[in-house]
């Protein structure tokens, strides 16, 4: 299996499935991190469109020699805090209170998995935006704090820092949720 | 992390030895310190609980939007050639600059000749601005083509676009020694009337002087 970079490199080259390649690799993860990120499906779309919209436009300045799964990572990650900073200037456009849970509703699972993972979900949503960015880019989109640091621009200790808080927080918000011994 | 003495591995340790990215240190020491197992036993709890976010589609009019910029970027036209390597690309904006200033300096200062120069005989009516642009932005697409190395032996009296202009910057880049330069020139008309170079009592030598254009480059 072609690695994201060959992939990006032959669409480069003018090959239009190796794109169709990467969208299929991407699209589910990478929206799901917008969505949990911004709360609202439309806000996400829309960010969604404009992440591959620029590494369409800005292909040319992708050195293949790194990574193209934090790339990506790293103009969504940017896109989602431009998206709050507007939010933040327009105070009847804030985030919404009941965020859309991407877990909820999913036909595949079983109810009471569908039930967890709302919870899980909830959980998440509820955790300040700077831990719960540097939680879901680590546990959904699977970069290295290292990575993370890149994309957010903060150092690793920040990053760490982050990290360990959300941790806490959800462990104490999702304690009830472990099997009783 | 002990109760008796401050653990020598942080937290922080500890997370990256929770994702893999830790050392051996933190590891030899979590397996002898019960608080520290116990940190990363609530680190791992919340991992498993974190598979249970499933991910979600976006809806197929986002995806097939994306498809079709996609499409429409994949059958652009590319122009065969190289990329102007990112070490290059002050050089070009700084011969860029230079002949602008040259070329200001001509128009201001020069003297009143037998002849006056077709202004299109030696400065080609480029877009600087796009220009300059094109070359801050990476020049992604400008490469090695056999028309901008023809410039120098064509008669046309055709003004450039910018992307000749571009081109020839691209090629006297990636080209050693004077030859760079001369197809530089050429790309900015310069070429065409060598008595213009005369009368702006500029030599070849002196402009690849001031560019830094050196036997080897």
């Amino acid at each position: 299996m072609a690695s994201d970079e060959e992939c990006f490199g032959r669409f480069r080259d003018g090959d239009e499935g190796a794109f169709e390649t990467l969208l299929d690799r991407y699209r589910r993860p990478l929206f799901s991190f917008i969505l949990r990120m911004v709360g609202h499906r439309g806000d996400a779309e829309d960010i969604f469109q404009e992440t591959f919209i620029r590494v369409l436009h800005h292909r040319g300045d992708y050195d293949p020699r790194r990574p193209f799964g934090p790339w990506l990572y790293t103009i969504a990650a940017n896109l989602v805090r431009d998206e709050r900073r507007k939010r933040w200037r327009r105070p009847e456009d804030q985030m919404p209170e009941s965020l859309e849970f991407p877990g909820a509703g999913n036909p595949e699972a079983d109810s009471m998995a569908r039930e967890t993972g709302a919870k899980v979900d909830r959980a998440v949503a509820a955790l300040p935006a700077e831990q719960r960015e540097v939680f879901l880019l680590r546990e959904q989109a699977g970069l290295s704090f290292k990575e993370i640091a890149e994309a957010t621009g903060a150092n690793l200790n920040t990053v760490l820092g982050r990290m360990h808080l959300a941790v806490k927080k959800l462990r104490a918000d999702l304690a009830h949720l472990e099997p009783k011994e | 992390m002990n109760n008796k003495q401050p653990c020598p591995v942080s937290e922080a340790d500890l997370l990256l030895l929770a994702y893999g990215e830790g050392g051996k240190e933190a590891a030899a020491h979590a397996a002898e310190c019960p608080r520290c197992r116990s940190f990363l036993d609530e680190v791992r709890a919340v991992r498993e609980q974190a598979k249970l976010l499933t991910p979600t589609e976006p809806a197929e009019a986002a995806v097939n939007f994306v498809r079709a910029e996609a499409r429409k970027a994949a059958t652009q036209k590319r122009r065969p050639g190289i990329p102007l390597s990112p070490a290059w690309r002050p050089l070009a904006l700084a011969a860029t600059l230079i002949l602008v200033v040259v070329a200001a300096w001509y128009a201001l200062d020069r003297k009143p000749g037998p002849e006056p120069i077709e202004r299109a005989a030696w400065i080609s009516p480029v877009n600087l601005a796009t220009l300059e642009s094109e070359l801050e932005s990476g020049l992604p697409e400008i490469g090695l083509r056999g028309d901008a190395l023809e410039l120098e032996g064509t008669e046309t009296t055709e003004t450039y676009s910018d992307a000749a202009v571009a081109d020839a910057l691209a090629t006297a880049a990636s080209l050693p020694t004077g030859d760079g330069l001369e197809v530089a020139l050429a790309g900015w008309g310069f070429y065409r009337d060598e008595e213009a170079l005369d009368r702006m009592e500029v030599t070849l030598a002196e402009m690849e002087s001031d560019l830094g254009i050196t036997e080897g480059m």
